[in-house]
């Protein structure tokens, strides 16, 4: 990024010198002025005339993504390749087959994120409603060919989950995280643009459309894990756009109005939450008992590599949900510790590039991607510690998870792409409620951050930063 | 984050940012899980390792074959007393079972009326996974079963003793109980020689129990099997000893009684029989466990005037009387407040031998030979002297320590028991007073009858080779020499011949072989009363036989309790059966004249 000289952004150093002048008038008459300043700022920084993304001037992507992003997928790799000979029997010929798949998925990730990150973000954003709408059918549809017998459906225990597609199997949940992702940044922008966000009509659309995924997903799919990731998406991005917490705290008024619905109509989410209430499924009391044992039994450093017992068919889900419990059985405390530091490393690389992006959209994307990756990894981490009950959620990259890696790695080469457009100064934070502060004028509030653009806009030149 | 500031304006400043928020939230998350990590992978540690070896580590006894038990004979043919047998267990487990028809089909025509039909009956429930279907199947049936190879049948191997000689020496063997311990006999005192190590296999293993090579706690024992023991019982005398004893207490009425062989010049026992005894096999359907006891060893009693022969052996080896020395026989004697009279009155008024005393068996004279032990009278001198013979050459005051369970100690009272000391010691001159096993006695007899020399009694004569045929035998152990001087073991020896020879019940005719013996019949104490009884007696008789050389081939002591046929019992009952099978023993050990 050093090759751009100068900051892209200057504004004017000058005090708050007029702070207060404001002062005394009405409140709410204040708040709403600035409120506009706000709508129009983020107006102005998302489109430009011809309706295109504001992008800002190209610089290099952030490669770190990418070297954290496959060095984690590698690990994956290597951990599940140490485990192999419990997962099938021994059996080389079986463990070479599953090794080129597993190598084979890695490449199709790692294209997924090439693709993505040279796909123009505003093919993405014109699309993304219709591709929202379209994985929400596939998601649909799934659970109709089960039920109607069709066999791309793969169903399991009443939950269909999976098209087969002969060499592999797509798991349509993972797409309508990404989808979401985009649909969401792209209205929450609009929205923002258009001074709407705090608006009744926003939090009913918005929940209108978190219910019919959630119910999609949890209600037809029965998946409680990819629910939970979902939500987590919604939640974060809107959080992130700068909605006010009386919207938010309806939004989670529904949130906990479904579950409730949930665990009425599924009686089986009772028992997980029993569960972990020391009480109930046998099946999910064994899983978290051997998972425990598997990390328990690491201790410090770990029984090393390729010494897994607990691969062995004592684990379920060894491969999947449960790989974490391997990795601290196999590499003891310092692994897992060192991998949730890595996994804390790619996340705030990610989450940081929010405060150098003016562009909203931009910003509500990379949000929304952080939002899906951390969810993914605190509510596996957190299940494999039993600090929450088991959901069945992949550990992102790691995880031997085929659909999920691909589209995850694709969500990362979106947050690559995006990294083109940073900025080399921190730039005002996305919280409305900033709009209303006094106090002056320091590139982090609005106000500065309003005059430096209209300083910006205006002249259009350059002028060191002087702080 | 500062603190929160009032602005002019009154508006607030946030304290952080969204993203800041975002942030904190994430972190503090992650701290939850490392300190949680922290409490499971370090903390926990141990507790979580143990429960991984607990669950992950399959350790697995491999059973040791119990030792089989062998008997000789006088060919020196080895047979086998005990033996094992595996024998099967049939189970399924109904929730796996495919084809219940099959299954029910093979196993009827396998194993037939023995099946458990309630067993069978709940193979068609689909809520068990265990149910027994039939025991003790033999190898064929097992492997018939096995071979069929249907899904959900199992088989489950166990040891059984088995008993080719049925009841042979039951009370000598005792048995093994459900737990694999041998109870009773030579079962239970051998048992660490016969059940020998287990051993063990320890491997991690993968959720079916398959074990795996990863994991250095493996271990791998192969077990040690127990020894083979061959015992001194020869089959035909124990044979011949338990069927003579049968038809004795038939005779003479009685329900119970015992009887030993023993090799005089080793200690070995040769046979060792009681009645009522029981069935090994089926040790569990006795009507009361007193019958695994082997009152050979197991009881002590009065054993009457048998004793008499160890008391002239007594004044004999201390010189206070020789086999010349005579002494008046009055009929009665008074001791303090007892009078003790004799059972024979036709020799009253005359002057006595050693020999006469025995062949008479005069009470009387038993006394004279504790006052000549004390210089004329019943004192405390005399009394020491016949205890310290007691004690320390007969060797009866502790238990023989014969190789078998559950031998008990004998009641002999000290010389100087304060009240009723001398009367005491009188009547132990023969033998009541005093509380002796039966194999106390013989092994004093047999030591009193070789030359002087005591044998530690056995009946383990050494154990069995691996090649199935030769024996590691153990020495013969000498565990006190003259105990009666040499030669005075030979005039008692000759005293007991002449003894029995003349015979004072007349019934035994010398047949040209070196036969001697003595009778005793001890009054019991009524259970009711409390007192002496003269209803209630304990027979005994105890001899030896062996030819002209004098040299003694066999001792054989028998015990009659209780006895209906008349007379003394010991003369009357337990003297039919020693003469049966001492004159068994003659021809089996080819004994010349």
């Amino acid at each position: 990024m050093t090759g751009n000289g100068a900051a892209r952004w200057r504004y004017n150093a000058t005090k708050a010198s007029t702070s207060g002048n404001w002062a005394g008038k009405n409140k709410n008459a204040a708040n709403d002025r600035r409120a506009k300043a706000w709508a129009r700022q983020v107006k102005d920084d998302l489109l430009n005339a011809r309706g295109e993304l504001k992008l800002g001037r190209r610089h290099r992507p952030d490669y770190l993504i990418f070297v954290l992003a496959v060095a984690l997928a590698a690990f994956g790799l290597v951990i599940i390749y140490s485990i192999s000979p419990g997962l099938y029997d021994g059996n080389e010929q079986t463990i070479r087959q599953e090794m080129i798949k597993r190598g084979l998925f890695l490449i199709a990730g790692i294209t997924a994120f090439i693709i993505m990150s040279r796909i123009p973000l505003n093919f993405l954003k014109k699309w993304s409603p219709i591709l929202f709408l379209i994985a929400l059918l596939v998601c649909l549809a799934l659970p109709l060919l089960g039920w109607a017998n069709v066999p791309v459906a793969t169903c399991a225990l009443g939950a269909c989950r999976w098209y087969n597609l002969g060499l592999f199997s797509v798991q349509p949940a993972e797409i309508l995280k990404l989808c979401t992702v985009l649909f969401m940044a792209g209205y929450l922008s609009t929205r923002l643009a258009g001074g709407r966000l705090n608006s009744k009509s926003t939090i009913i659309e918005v929940t209108i459309v978190m219910m019919v995924s959630l119910a999609i997903i949890v209600g037809l799919q029965k998946d409680m894990g990819t629910g939970f990731a979902l939500a987590a998406i919604f939640i974060f991005q809107l959080i992130m756009s700068g909605i006010s917490w009386k919207r938010m705290a309806v939004v989670f008024g529904m949130l906990l109005a479904l579950m409730i619905a949930m665990v009425i109509i599924a009686p089986h989410r009772i028992a997980r939450i029993l569960t972990f209430a020391q009480a109930g499924d046998a099946d999910s009391d064994y899983h978290i008992n051997q998972a425990l044992i598997g990390l328990g039994s690491g201790g410090l450093t770990g029984r090393g590599l390729g010494q897994s017992v607990q691969a062995f068919g004592w684990l379920p889900e060894a491969v999947n949900d449960s790989i974490f419990a391997i990795i601290g059985e196999t590499l003891g405390f310092v692994g897992a510790v060192t991998l949730i530091i890595v996994f804390a490393w790619l996340i705030m690389r990610m989450f940081n590039k929010t405060n150098y992006l003016d562009n909203m959209y931009l910003r509500l994307v990379v949000a929304g991607v952080v939002g899906w990756f951390a969810s993914h990894v605190l509510l596996n981490i957190m299940a494999m510690t039993h600090l929450i009950p088991l959901t069945g959620i992949t550990l992102p990259l790691v995880s031997s998870g085929g659909t999920s890696q691909v589209f995850v790695m694709a969500g990362l080469g979106i947050v690559f792409n995006i990294s083109r457009y940073t900025s080399h100064r921190r730039i005002a934070m996305n919280d409305v409620n900033e709009s209303k502060l006094a106090g002056g004028t320091n590139e982090d509030s609005v106000r500065g951050r309003w005059q430096r653009w209209a300083h910006n806009a205006d002249r259009g030149g350059h002028k060191q930063i002087a702080r | 984050m500062k603190l929160m500031t009032k602005q002019s304006t009154g508006d607030k400043k946030p304290r952080f940012t969204r993203y800041q928020a975002m942030t904190g939230l994430f972190f503090l998350l992650l701290i939850i899980i490392v300190v949680q990590l922290f409490h499971i992978q370090i903390i926990d540690h141990k507790m979580y390792a143990a429960k991984a070896d607990n669950m992950q580590t399959d350790k697995q006894t491999i059973n040791a074959a119990r030792g089989q038990i062998y008997v000789r004979d006088a060919d020196g043919n080895i047979a086998p007393l005990v033996m094992n047998r595996t024998v099967y267990t049939l189970f399924a487990d109904p929730s796996a079972i495919e084809d219940v028809d099959e299954i029910k089909e093979l196993i009827t025509s396998v194993v037939g009326d023995s099946l458990i039909q309630d067993g069978v009956a709940q193979l068609t429930d689909k809520d068990r996974q265990y149910v027994v279907l039939a025991k003790q199947l033999s190898q064929e049936q097992a492997t018939t079963i096995k071979d069929a190879n249907l899904y959900g049948l199992g088989l489950q191997a166990d040891t059984q003793r088995v008993y080719p000689e049925g009841t042979l020496a039951a009370q000598v063997l005792g048995f093994v109980n459900n737990d694999g311990d041998g109870q009773y006999g030579v079962e239970q005192y051998y048992n660490d020689k016969l059940s020998g190590t287990p051993g063990v296999l320890q491997t991690i293993t993968d959720v079916r129990k398959i074990p795996l090579t990863i994991g250095a706690k493996d271990i791998s024992i192969p077990a040690q099997d127990g020894e083979d023991i061959v015992l001194s019982i020869d089959r035909n005398v124990q044979s011949q000893a338990e069927q003579v004893l049968a038809e004795g207490l038939q005779n003479a009425k009685a329900t119970s009684g015992s009887i030993v062989v023993m090799d005089p010049q080793t200690g070995r026992v040769l046979a060792m029989a009681n009645l009522p005894s029981y069935d090994p096999a089926n040790y569990g359907e006795v009507e009361s466990a007193a019958v695994y006891q082997n009152n050979v060893i197991s009881n002590a009693y009065e054993p009457g005037s048998v004793m008499k022969l160890f008391t002239v052996g007594t004044g004999l080896d201390t010189g206070v009387i020789t086999p010349e020395s005579t002494f008046y026989n009055n009929s009665c004697i008074q001791v303090d407040d007892a009078e003790i009279c004799n059972v024979t009155r036709s020799v009253s008024g005359q002057n006595m031998t050693p020999m006469q005393l025995l062949e008479y068996s005069l009470n009387t004279g038993a006394v004279w030979v504790l006052e000549q032990l004390g210089g004329g009278q019943i004192n405390l001198a005399g009394r020491q002297k016949l205890y310290d013979y007691l004690v320390n050459n007969y060797r009866m005051n502790a238990p023989t320590g014969i190789d078998l369970a559950n031998e008990v100690d004998s009641v002999i009272y000290k010389p100087d028991t304060p009240n009723g000391a001398r009367v005491l010691y009188a009547n132990m001159t023969f033998g009541q007073g005093e509380q002796l096993t039966m194999i106390q006695v013989i092994s004093a007899f047999c030591a009193a009858i070789n030359g002087g020399v005591y044998y530690q009694p056995t009946v383990m004569l050494g154990t069995l080779n691996e090649d199935g045929a030769s024996i590691t035998e153990q020495e013969p152990k000498v565990v006190a020499e003259n105990v009666l001087k040499p030669d005075v073991s030979a005039e008692l020896k000759e005293m007991l011949y002449q003894a029995r020879y003349l015979g004072a019940s007349g019934s035994s005719k010398d047949n040209g072989y070196y036969v001697g013996g003595k009778s005793g019949t001890a009054q019991k104490v009524d259970p009711n009363t409390g007192a002496y009884s003269d209803e209630l007696t304990t027979g005994t008789y105890i001899g030896f036989g062996g030819d002209k050389t004098k040299t003694p081939k066999y001792a054989i002591m028998v015990r009659v309790d209780d006895a209906h046929n008349g007379g003394y019992s010991g003369s009357a009952a337990a003297q039919p059966i020693f003469d049966s099978m001492s004159n068994f023993m003659i021809q089996y050990e080819g004994v010349s004249k």
